[in-house]
C-alpha cells in the first residue's frame, strides 16, 4: 500500500514532471531515490511486522498456536517485502514515464508465478498448519522474487527512458519525494488501521468471521484497479 | 520521453481510456494475487484464512 500506492504515486508524478520538463538528470536522481526508498522502506516494514507483528495477532485475538502459524507466515512474506518494494517502485517509475505497459506485464508474471509457486509448494490438506503457512509464505516471496526479475529485465532489456546510474543520486529529490509520499501514506495509514479495527472486531465474532472478512476484503481489493489505473493514466 | 501535451492536443476520453487500460489490467491482476491465494488457502479450513487475514488484512 505504501510501496504501489503513496510513495509510489509521489514518484510516478515527481517522474512524470522531470520528464515533461526534459530534465532527464532529475528523472534519473529520482530513480535512484526509488531504488534506496524501496531497500530501506521495504527493510524497516520487515523489521517491524516480524519482530513487534505479534501483539498485533494476539491483540487480533488469535490464540498462540495460530500465532504462531500467522508469524510463520508473516517472517516469509516480510522477509520479501524489500523486494516487494523495489518491484513496485520500478513499475512507478515506469508509470510516471508513461509506460503502463511493463509494469502490467509483471504484474501478470508476479501472479502467474505465485500459482506455480503455490502448486509446487503448498502440501496436502491433511499437512500441518506451520508447514501450510510456511509454503503460503514461501510462494508468495518468491512470486515476488520472480516479478522484481522481470522489470528489471524488461527495464534493462527494453527502451529506457531513464538513465540508470547511482551517482545521480541527490539528497534534495529525496527529501522532496519523501515528503509528498510521506503525505499521501497518512492516507495509507488510515486504511491500514481501519483494517487493523475491523479485524480485531471481527476476531471477537470467531475465526469463521474472521476468515469470511478476509475473503471479502480480497474481493474488495479488485475495486482498487479502477482508481488506480484511471489515476495512473490521468498523471501523464 | 512521454509526449506531455498528449491529453491536451487529442480529444482527452480516447486517450485516457488508452492510456488507463493497460493500468487498470496490470492493477486487477495484481489485486488478484491475493483473491488467488485464499483460493489456495481456501482448501486448508478457516483456521489458515484467519491466520492469513491477520497478518495481511
Amino acid at each position: 500500500m505504501f510501496s504501489a500506492g503513496a510513495i509510489g504515486g509521489a514518484i510516478s508524478g515527481s517522474v512524470a514532471r522531470a520528464m515533461g520538463s526534459g530534465d532527464g538528470q532529475r528523472a534519473s536522481a529520482l530513480l535512484a531515490s526509488a531504488i534506496i526508498i524501496a531497500l530501506i522502506g521495504g527493510s524497516i516494514m520487515a523489521f517491524l511486522v516480524i519482530n513487534w507483528g505479534h501483539h498485533i495477532y494476539r491483540w487480533a485475538g488469535l490464540d498462540n498456536d495460530l500465532l504462531q502459524v500467522a508469524e510463520r507466515y508473516a517472517w516469509w512474506v516480510f522477509m520479501a517485502q524489500p523486494v516487494y518494494w523495489l518491484m513496485n517502485m520500478l513499475c512507478s517509475v515506469l508509470r510516471g514515464t508513461g509506460d503502463l505497459k511493463r509494469p502490467a506485464w509483471a504484474m501478470s508474471v508476479t501472479v502467474i508465478s505465485y500459482t506455480f509457486w503455490a502448486y509446487l509448494l503448498l502440501p496436502a490438506p491433511s499437512a500441518s498448519q506451520e508447514l501450510v503457512m510456511q509454503s503460503a509464505g514461501q510462494a508468495m516471496a518468491l512470486s515476488f522474487i520472480v516479478g522484481l526479475i522481470c522489470i528489471v529485465v524488461l527495464y534493462l532489456y527494453g527502451q529506457r527512458p531513464i538513465d540508470i546510474h547511482l551517482s545521480a543520486f541527490n539528497p534534495s529529490v529525496l527529501g522532496a519525494v519523501l515528503r509528498q509520499g510521506l503525505l499521501a501514506a497518512s492516507q495509507s495509514v488510515m486504511t491500514i488501521i481501519y483494517s487493523l479495527v475491523a479485524t480485531a472486531l471481527f476476531a471477537r465474532l470467531g475465526l469463521h468471521w474472521l476468515a469470511g472478512y478476509g475473503l471479502s476484503v480480497r474481493l474488495e481489493l479488485l475495486m482498487v484497479p479502477v482508481i488506480f489505473g484511471i489515476g495512473g493514466a490521468l498523471i501523464h | 520521453m512521454s509526449n506531455p501535451s498528449l491529453l491536451l492536443d487529442k480529444p482527452w476520453a480516447p486517450t485516457l481510456l488508452r492510456l488507463a487500460i493497460p493500468g487498470v489490467i496490470g492493477a486487477v491482476v495484481m489485486s488478484s494475487l491475493q483473491v488467488v491465494e485464499a483460493h489456495f488457502l481456501s482448501r486448508y479450513g478457516a483456521e489458515i484464512l484467519a491466520a492469513v487475514a491477520v497478518v495481511l488484512p
